[in-house]
């Protein structure tokens, strides 16, 4: 396990009674078939099938809310384990189409969403100066510095 | 009872024996035995060695007898294992040739050298040599010791009346002391009295309490005292000084119980006995089965109140005339010998956990709740209702571990939830079979005996046991509760309703027993509940010498552990009330009134609040209550305190010992006799090699060590010293390890001033199977000894002699003052 999880003590996951608690609270377990904080800790944590979870496409419809970590008995870091393994599979090209498309935009425009010329419009019209358009490069740099290079260059 | 002198003796000149034991070949088969023996025959006052194949046989035992007679021995060395192991052998041993006990000393050659050095033959057996000298040293300086019998009350305290506490009560009396059982609640019977029906038998729960409780009340050897708490406890072992406050009742003891005055109180309130899920009036018995079977006034919500009597309906309703506005509290003292504190659990309050909703959805109930609704005797006579809508529900989810098995609320397992839960589903499903039931649990743990056959019970009866708690519950407008959660098992969501919620909840350490802990300076485990002196072999003594445990203080348990708990105590209890009197250990603290400034800081440090100052400001051991972990006497300044057969000056005398022969090579070690020495005795049973450098010095606690020692080392040229106790919170004398923390950073402060190497002292926390942490400790020392240069151990030895010297100055400018007020 790298970096991320060395922030912690493993033994702080590998604790984790399975009770469901997590699973039980998760808003998007509620609405995404196969999402699943608990299985994520059983199966990346105490299982050791990291590159099976990295390559799982559910890992992206965690909204970071934190209600499981909040609820945990254990004080389980999952929403902390998941933005980890979020990270990773980035880095290993698992990205879902609307996000590759969010980060490109963000890279090409330096805006995740970007004006339209209807914003611009609206703007005009309720007397707005026109927004300025943020540095790419800079974005792409500090995109990169961040350790998302790779994700960068398959765009 | 206050110190009487014993000693010293008339003085004579030592006459050493010096036993080296082969032990077959565990300590001849790794250094030279013979050497070892004609090395002592050259110490000081040794006049007889001998090496033997087993000195702890008859044979090796019948030996030293002889000789002790022939060569007139006075004091005996043996070179053999732990003491931990054969010390009793050996003072049985001597004293049966006509020596006192105390005048053995044993040099530890085997666990601590041959076990450990197992391919260094040569430095094994130096160090051996080393070992035997220091005992010599130590031996010369023995002095006989009587232990003395202290005599005991024989009667005893029982705190708290739950069915432990009862249990304890009578079997007490039962053996024929006099008991005084005191309950703060108006009666006695506990959480027991509260639930309808025990697991795994089934039994009502109150049918087998009652005849108790009332065998309790009428017992004539029990003085039940209840509404009376405890004020304050003083003393030690046989002797302690009990205050109680005995709250007022306003009913004397001649009420019959009719209720005539009940029928007619007007004012309301909720009876605490049901939870509040009934009323009770101002004028009230707790519940049916009470012992004392008497009512009470509760003054708080009575109308006559601070002497204005504005309703007189219960006094003119009282055929007997009990009711008496004017009764007030009043204090009691009495002594007993022995006390044993059952005070018991309280519940979690499940409202702390906001997403199951409790006190917020009516139809969320807790686990005791459930108990007095389904006893025919509570609120809705036997009746599980909704409280919102006062039906039967046709369906229940219970919720396992609500406030255990959490971070965020009890770590520990409170143990009888999952049994209750399902004796509860059972309860349920006699009443109404057709109810649907649904377990959420994560662990069903069913460990007891018949406990499996009912948990198959319940499931062969149709309860549903859900593997994965909900993270929610909803309220819906129905009233009927929605459980959001995962089936762990089937890898699957559940959404479902149900119409009523039980909480199974946990239990937590009751609240009045902070206030007894204080007064017996008995400690707490992590988590919360009261600690025992040993968890598997002394499962109901406390550290505090005759104050025992019983029941849900110690931890959660079910009623069986509660009352084999208490049958333990009594029993435990008795065999010191049985005797009369008390025999202490030889090895208690001991004040030099000469010496004695009265500053105080003994009693400051003092775990078992032994020590105290008397009406002329002289420090005064008590005895009974001290334990001998010489923690006074190392802050003793002034040198006044002397720890009986671990004296400063026997200490001292082993550093000496120990200085001899290339202390700037050698590594000194202080441990403790209960954690760090049996962790070095350890790592020689399981054979850890480590660096022969080291020696140890025993003491009964590392909190013996003073800085003085530490420094002297250094001024003697000792290379590195380590401090070696047990893990702060595992020490055997409650905490005094904390005051070896806080010299060892005091001398490591005043090595820094010095310019000194502090790596030089080290400080190591082993418990009794840590060997393998000494084993690297020690080595690590090892690879800094190499690096240490022979200036830095000349700077050290000049600037802690300067030290040692000023003390010595200060120490008898200060002696020399005392001398002339006490004159004066």
């Amino acid at each position: 396990m790298s970096r991320t999880l060395d922030l912690y003590d493993r033994e702080d996951y590998y604790c984790c009674l399975q009770c469901a608690i997590c699973t039980g609270s998760c808003p998007s377990a509620q609405v995404v078939h196969g999402f699943n904080p608990r299985e994520f800790i059983l199966r990346y944590i105490l299982n050791g099938e990291q590159d099976e979870v990295l390559a799982m496409e559910s890992i992206w419809c965690c909204t970071t809310c934190q209600v499981c970590q909040e609820r945990c008995p254990h004080d389980i870091r999952i929403t902390g384990l998941l933005i980890h393994i979020m990270n990773l599979a980035a880095r290993k090209g698992n990205l879902p189409e609307c996000l590759r498309k969010g980060i490109k935009l963000l890279v090409e425009t330096g805006w995740f969403v970007p004006t339209t010329d209807r914003s611009y419009r609206v703007r005009q019209g309720l007397g707005l100066k026109p927004l300025k358009r943020p540095d790419t490069q800079e974005i792409s740099e500090i995109l990169r510095e961040a350790g998302l290079d790779e994700v960068v260059d398959t765009l | 009872m206050d110190h009487e002198d014993h000693l010293p003796q008339e003085y004579e000149e030592p006459r050493i024996g010096v036993y080296v034991c082969h032990c077959g070949l565990n300590i001849g088969g790794s250094l030279d035995c013979e050497a070892v023996a004609m090395h002592a025959m050259n110490l000081d006052n040794v006049v007889y060695t001998e090496h033997q194949l087993y000195t702890c046989s008859e044979p090796g035992q019948e030996k030293i007898k002889k000789d002790i007679a022939e060569h007139n021995l006075n004091r005996i060395v043996v070179a053999a294992c732990s003491p931990r192991m054969h010390e009793p052998t050996f003072r049985s041993c001597i004293k049966a040739a006509g020596l006192n006990q105390y005048l053995l000393e044993m040099a530890n050659i085997r666990e601590h050298c041959s076990w450990v050095h197992l391919h260094d033959r040569e430095a094994a057996t130096e160090k051996a040599k080393d070992l035997v000298r220091m005992s010599v040293a130590r031996a010369r300086l023995l002095e006989p010791q009587e232990e003395i019998d202290i005599p005991v009350i024989q009667k005893a305290l029982v705190i708290g009346g739950g069915v432990a506490g009862i249990q304890t009560a009578l079997d007490l009396a039962d053996a024929g002391y006099e008991v005084n059982l005191v309950e703060k609640e108006p009666s006695i019977g506990g959480r027991m009295a509260q639930i309808d029906k025990t697991f795994p038998t089934m039994d009502c729960s109150i049918c087998i309490l009652a005849p108790k409780m009332a065998e309790a009340g009428r017992h004539p050897n029990i003085r039940l005292m209840t509404l009376t708490e405890v004020t304050s406890i003083n003393g030690y072992v046989g002797n302690f000084t009990v205050s109680v406050m005995h709250n007022a009742r306003y009913v004397t003891s001649d009420c019959s119980a009719c209720g005539d005055c009940s029928n007619v109180c007007p004012q309301f309130a909720p009876n605490e006995f049901d939870i509040g899920l009934a009323a009770r009036k101002a004028i009230y018995l707790p519940f049916a089965q009470a012992v004392p079977s008497k009512y009470l006034i509760d003054m708080n919500l009575c109308l006559n109140k601070d002497g204005v009597q504005v309703c007189e309906k219960c006094v003119e309703a009282c055929e007997r005339k009990c009711i008496n506005f004017n009764d007030t509290r009043s204090e009691e003292t009495f002594r007993v010998g022995t006390i044993v504190v059952c005070t018991g659990v309280d519940v979690f309050d499940a409202s702390e956990i906001p997403q199951y909703q409790y006190r917020r959805a009516p139809n969320v109930i807790t686990s005791l709740e459930f108990e007095r609704m389904i006893n025919a005797g509570g609120p809705t006579h036997g009746h599980l209702i909704r409280p919102s809508d006062h039906r039967i529900p046709k369906s229940v989810a219970f919720i396992q571990c609500v406030g255990s098995r959490s971070n965020k609320t009890n770590p520990y397992c409170s143990n009888v939830c999952c049994m209750n839960t399902i004796k509860d589903s059972l309860l349920i499903k006699e009443h109404w079979p057709d109810t649907e039931i649904k377990v959420f649990y994560i662990d069903i743990r069913a460990f007891g005996k018949g406990f499996e056959d009912l948990f198959q019970r319940a499931k062969r009866l149709g309860v549903q046991f859900i593997r994965g708690l909900p993270g929610e519950i909803v309220q819906l407008n129905s009233g009927n509760l929605r459980l959001i959660g995962e089936m762990t098992l089937m890898d699957r969501l559940y959404n479902m309703e149900t119409e009523m919620v039980i909480l199974s909840i946990g239990l937590k350490p009751s609240i009045g027993s902070d206030v007894v802990r204080k007064f017996l300076t008995m400690s707490l485990t992590s988590d919360g509940f009261f600690m025992v002196a040993h968890p598997k072999l002394r499962p109901v003594d406390t550290t505090s010498r005759g104050v025992f445990l019983a029941g849900c203080a110690e931890g959660p348990k079910d009623i069986k552990e509660s009352v084999t708990q208490a049958s333990a105590a009594a029993a435990r209890a008795n065999i010191i009330m049985n005797r009369g009197k008390i025999t202490v250990e030889a090895i208690t603290a001991r004040v030099q009134e000469d010496l004695c400034t009265g500053c105080g800081a003994c009693t400051k440090v003092c775990p078992y609040n032994a020590i105290y100052l008397n009406q002329n400001k002289r420090a005064v051991v008590i005895d009974a209550a001290c334990a001998g972990c010489g923690t006074c006497s190392a802050e003793c300044q002034y040198g006044a305190i002397i720890m009986r057969h671990f004296t400063d000056d026997q200490i001292m005398a082993q550093i000496d010992a120990f200085t001899e022969h290339e202390p700037e090579k050698k590594i000194l070690a202080f441990n403790c006799n209960w954690c760090s020495y049996a962790g070095a005795d350890f790592a020689g049973i399981g054979r850890m090699q480590y660096s022969p450098e080291v020696r140890i010095i025993r003491t009964m606690c590392s909190g013996r060590v003073s800085s003085r020692f530490v420094e002297y080392a250094f001024a003697r040229g000792v290379a590195m010293v380590l401090i070696s106790g047990c893990h702060i919170g595992d020490c055997h004398y409650i905490d005094t390890n904390t005051y070896t923390e806080k010299r060892y950073n005091q001398v490591q402060k005043i090595m820094e001033h010095g310019g000194l190497d502090q790596e030089r002292l080290q400080l190591v926390w082993v418990s009794a199977s840590e060997g393998q942490i000494f084993q690297e400790k020690v080595n690590e020392m090892k690879r800094k000894l190499k690096n240490l240069s022979m200036d830095e151990i000349k700077r050290g030895m000049l600037f802690f002699g300067q030290r040692e010297k000023k003390r010595q100055e200060r120490l008898t400018r200060a002696r020399q003052k005392l001398a002339i007020k006490i004159q004066a």
